[in-house]
């Protein structure tokens, strides 16, 4: 993990912890019931849905909110819906989730053996838009891309999932990069592994480009890779696809590998989890799962107070309620003991400095926070850099006063999104 | 398990360890440091001192706290460092009351007025210190204050022998002696040694930012050395002026306040530099005899502006 040297002058030094090769994971078993969501469109209300608590559902349906509706949901199992409810997600996201008991009727829809080695764009986004890692192939579609990063650093810490998959599912990886390519359509596409340094690039892929990521956190957030690695400057404000660079884990491309090989939907998500104790175990569990299911399993007991994280330990989500479902970007599952828990505090800045001295975009963090908690988010954007920001939070893991700075920065760009996307509204009417 | 309450707060999920009250104590002990040799030097009265700058400076603020019915910030120790910083500057038989008031100007009308911790644009204790030199000057005056003592070294005030005599009696202070605190000064501000040794030990654990002190210095030992290279039959040499006055407890206490100094690299170096020169062109060409605790507060009033001098942040640059 990372300790801060007892000479505060050098900076501390982070480290992304070694990942040890392991290969063993533990498989969960199909739970009784599942929980999926689906992104919300519009306002289309729950009642008027076409889905119905009472629905039989087979194994690879695609599930949608109404017929017109874009976003889906393939069921990994077979059964009956039980209810259909509205869920709130991160900063506002809304979804749907429907909870399905499963029913096993050895049913099974195979609407994508079809596409079995034919990937193109148009099976790719009506399929497997939900599988592990959730690839956005629409950035083929609204970029020009010219190079794709199949990034096996994990950008968090305390999460493996990627090194692990680069291990033990290198083929998968192989097929995934061959069926991007074709997803892409653009036959000069050009494939670059980040590998992390510690880690062998598996000789399967060896036909490859790689680059080698630091372990100094933060070193894997892809706007990282790309400026620092690639060479390819990300003007604050844009995104990497807008320099043509598409980022996808080496889940991902595992995932889509194996989709295109074997001809069935993946659903099962590889999750990096650590116990209390610091112990770290690799758990396979169908998507839907609820987090619960993977805490009985590993004889995991929690207590009032304990904190579960969804994702890393620096830009994580930490979740309310064990019944929650396994995600598509769950990566990592942390479970933190009551004792372990620090709370941040509402101490103003003292403007110590020490976020200044490891922010990796330079940002002035100390000016930056005092605009967002005055609510000037426009000037935060325009004199202080708010753009720059990768969210890394490593400042507020420094931070003397304990300001949650991290989640100061996102309410920031938040807002900020928000409000362009009210203009937009004015504007086109 | 079932119904369990779970703590669901923002990422990141750890933090380093530190805290505003280590940082006060780090600064309070390299200060105490400091401080320690008067306590044998002059007895009883600088430990009571001391204290009473200490305890002023907490009761203040808590009285400001309850004033303006906000939370109790006495825990974070800042109100506790500028109570002793504040006694370093002052010498050992200071009336108890000039202490009281000074700790109230430095905690009430140096910080909390402007919102507390964080908040002030000046460095508390110099307010406190600049207020109390107007007012009661000759009680703040080393060489009158310290008039009962005598030790066998030379009593009077170096720095103000220095503008009163001239450069002349510089000789009668030996390095050593400056060095190892034989020398008339506020309680802790004459001991070079211990005060190094202190500043060593926070710049060690980042306690205070590294850049200003040693820019502090330089612009001191720059200047200071190039008037002595003009015309050393009326300047003293550099070593003079860093041992001798507020110097030190400038460049590493003063100067280096939070609140008051830039944070980014090229403005701290810029403002301790600032200190250093204009310290050297008012012991030497100006009206004071010393001249850090106006230097510092000049240089505090623009530090916000020297501080927008930064590095382009990441995605600013001229391809943007
Ligand atoms: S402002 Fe904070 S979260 Fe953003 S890049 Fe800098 S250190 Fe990371
Ligand atoms: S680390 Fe925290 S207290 Fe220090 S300057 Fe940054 S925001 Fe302010």
């Amino acid at each position: 993990m990372i300790k801060k040297s007892l000479f505060g002058v050098i900076p501390p030094c982070f480290s992304y912890d070694r990942y040890g090769e392991h290969s063993e994971s533990v498989t969960i078993q199909t739970p009784d019931s599942v929980t999926l969501l689906i992104d919300k469109e519009h306002d289309y209300p729950v009642s008027k849905s076409i889905l119905k608590a009472g629905d039989l559902v087979i194994q690879n349906e695609v599930l949608k909110i109404n017929d017109n509706a874009i976003n889906y949901v393939v069921t990994p199992i077979s059964g009956e819906i039980l209810e259909i409810s509205h869920y709130s997600g991160f900063y506002g996201r809304e979804h749907h989730a429907i909870k399905i008991k499963a029913i096993d009727d050895g049913k099974t829809d195979d609407i994508f053996a079809v596409c079995k080695e034919k990937a193109d764009l148009e099976n790719a986004l009506k399929y497997l838009k939900g599988i592990p890692g959730s690839p956005d192939f629409n950035v083929f579609k609204d970029f020009n891309i010219n190079t794709v990063v199949i990034n096996c650093a994990d950008s968090d810490m305390g999460v493996f999932t990627n090194q692990f998959i680069l291990n033990n599912s290198a083929n998968d990886i192989k097929s995934g990069i061959k069926s991007l390519k074709s997803i892409s359509g653009n036959k000069d596409l050009r494939f670059i592994l980040a590998i992390p340094d510690n880690l062998m690039k598996p000789s399967e892929l060896s036909d490859f480009d790689e680059v080698k990521v630091n372990q100094k956190y933060p070193s894997a957030f892809p706007i990282q890779i790309c400026e620092d690695l690639l060479g390819i400057n990300v003007p604050a404000g844009t995104t990497t696809e807008e320099q043509g660079v598409a980022f996808f884990t080496s889940e991902t491309a595992a995932s889509i590998g194996s989709a295109y090989i074997k001809g069935e939907i993946p659903f099962e998500k590889t999750i990096t989890v650590t116990k209390k104790d610091g112990s770290i175990v690799f758990v396979k569990a169908m998507m839907g799962t609820p987090l619960n299911a993977i805490f009985n399993e590993l004889d995991i007991t929690l207590t009032d107070g304990d904190r579960i994280i969804s994702g890393g330990l620096m830009t994580g989500n930490s979740v309310y309620s064990e019944f929650q479902p396994v995600l598509a970007d769950t990566d990592g599952l942390i479970i933190q003991d009551s004792a372990d828990v620090v709370i941040a505090s509402d101490t103003p800045c003292i403007n110590c400095g020490d976020c200044i001295r490891v922010c990796p975009s330079k940002i002035q963090i100390s000016m930056l926070v005092r605009y967002i908690e005055a609510g000037e988010y426009e000037d935060a954007q325009d004199m202080y850099d708010l753009d720059s920001c990768i969210e890394c939070g490593i400042c507020s893991y420094v931070c003397v006063a304990k300001i949650p700075l991290l989640q100061f920065i996102k309410l920031a760009k938040h807002e900020l999104g928000l409000k362009e996307l009210e203009m937009e509204e004015t504007d086109a009417e | 398990m079932l119904n369990n309450k779970y703590i669901v707060s923002h990422s990141p999920f750890i933090h380093i360890g530190s805290c505003i009250s280590n940082r006060s104590y780090n600064i309070m002990a390299a200060a105490f440091l400091a401080i320690l040799p008067s306590f044998f030097t002059y007895g009883a009265p600088a430990i009571g001192a001391v204290c009473l700058a200490i305890s002023s400076a907490i009761l203040w603020e808590l009285l400001m706290n309850v004033i303006s019915k906000s939370e109790y910030t006495i825990g974070d120790g800042n109100a506790a460092t500028i109570g002793i910083i504040f006694s370093m500057l002052l010498p050992a038989t200071v009336p108890w009351w000039v202490v009281i008031t000074g700790t109230g100007v430095a905690v009430v009308m140096g910080k909390t007025i402007y919102g507390g911790i964080g908040a002030n644009p000046f460095n508390p204790v110099l307010i406190g210190y600049a207020l109390l030199k107007i007012s009661w000057g000759d009680l703040l005056s080393i060489d009158e204050s310290l008039l009962n003592y005598n030790f066998d070294y030379t009593m009077a005030s170096a720095i103000d022998a220095l503008k009163n005599i001239g450069v002349e009696s510089v000789d009668k202070y030996t390095l050593t002696n400056l060095f190892l605190g034989n020398q008339a000064g506020g309680m802790g501000a004459t001991c070079g040694l211990a005060l190094l040794a202190g500043g060593l030990y926070l710049i060690a654990r980042g306690m205070i930012r590294w850049e200003i002190c040693v820019s502090f210095l330089t612009g001191i030992i720059l200047t200071s050395l190039i008037f002595n290279l003009a015309d050393p039959t009326k300047f003293a040499g550099p070593m003079f002026h860093v041992f001798t006055g507020f110097t030190l407890v400038g460049a590493i206490f003063l100067a280096t306040e939070d609140s008051s100094s830039p944070v980014n690299f090229v403005p701290m170096l810029i403002y301790g530099l600032g200190c250093g020169v204009m310290i050297i062109l008012i012991r030497n060409i100006g009206k004071f005899p010393d001249g850090v605790v106006l230097s510092i507060i000049v240089m505090n009033i623009v530090s916000p502006l020297i501080d927008k001098i930064r590095t382009k942040s990441r995605g600013k640059g001229s391809y943007a």
